[in-house]
């Protein structure tokens, strides 16, 4: 089951309307990651150069999961992979297109493989992935 | 080269709290319902690693926090699956180091590149999460 994602088709979802501290600080609570990168403004712009605290890597990964297993479910899922193009900062809003870019016949069913996009509210890039999951024939 | 192997139990309550941090409300992650973790619940297996050093300990600094020392960055991330993690089992997690490289930056240092490499066990002992997280060193010339 893909919805009503067809192979070429595209779906884009506001995954965020609008990144906050308290989002960031909640991902280190729940991951464990107290990168001061993440929470620290003085370490994350005097130390590092960034314009403010940054998002883990990681929650945009986690929140642009979503795109795929809101169209496959979790227990078909067999690779997620993906590059952190840019920071996420306070006050962003992130945006996700997934794309099912084929459709292969496995030995136990038909593996799905999808690009994912996310997207700052400036439309620049922040990650871009892969995911393939396998799915009854 | 294994450097740690780590028990990694699965609690609902930490599956939940992970599900609310990544956004997403999907029952099968929150509530009595829950069955499995989000795809990228294994990132916490931080909370379980002996030292981890980005868990804050009084009178301990950040490492690196000297200014001019350099800063890792998480570059690019692969999961693979032979099935979802289950809540309320218990994984055991052995680390090793992958591959590394450099390359030059725009900037004309050096980046250096490195893969973290993590299996995630269950408990009959079968791979079901393979985790490779490419971390890259910012020099101080960055």
């Amino acid at each position: 089951m893909t919805g009503t994602l067809a192979p070429g088709c595209s779906r884009t979802v506001l995954l965020h309307p609008e990144i906050s501290r308290a989002t960031i600080v909640q991902y280190a609570g729940a991951s464990g990651d107290y990168n001061p990168l993440h929470h620290d403004e003085p370490y994350a712009v005097e130390r590092a150069g960034y314009s403010s605290v940054i998002a883990h890597g990681m929650f945009t990964m986690g929140l642009s999961a979503r795109l795929v297993t809101d169209l496959v479910g979790v227990e078909s899922l067999r690779e997620y992979a993906g590059r952190f193009h840019a920071p996420v900062v306070p006050g962003d809003a992130l945006t996700g297109t997934v794309t099912l870019t084929g459709t292969t016949p496995s030995a136990t069913g038909v593996l799905h493989c999808f690009e994912v996009q996310t997207l700052n509210q400036h439309g620049q890039l922040i990650f871009s992935g892969t995911a393939v999951a396998e799915l009854p024939a | 080269m294994l450097v740690a192997e780590i028990r990694f139990p699965v609690d609902p309550v930490h599956v939940m709290l992970f599900a609310r941090a990544v956004c997403d409300d999907n029952p099968a992650y929150c509530g009595e319902g829950a069955v499995v973790a989000p795809p990228t619940f294994t990132e916490a297996l931080q909370q379980f690693i002996p030292g981890y050093p980005w868990r804050p300990r009084p009178g301990e600094p950040w490492p690196a926090s000297a200014k001019g020392s350099t800063v890792v960055l998480h570059a690019e991330q692969r999961f693979t699956y032979t099935r979802p993690v289950r809540v309320g089992e218990v994984l055991v997690a052995r680390k090793r180091t992958g591959n590394s490289w450099q390359k030059p930056s725009r900037a004309g240092g050096v980046l250096s590149f490195r893969e973290i490499v993590t299996d995630f066990y269950d408990g009959n002992d079968a791979v079901i999460v393979s985790s490779v997280a490419v971390e890259v060193e910012l020099g101080a010339d960055r």
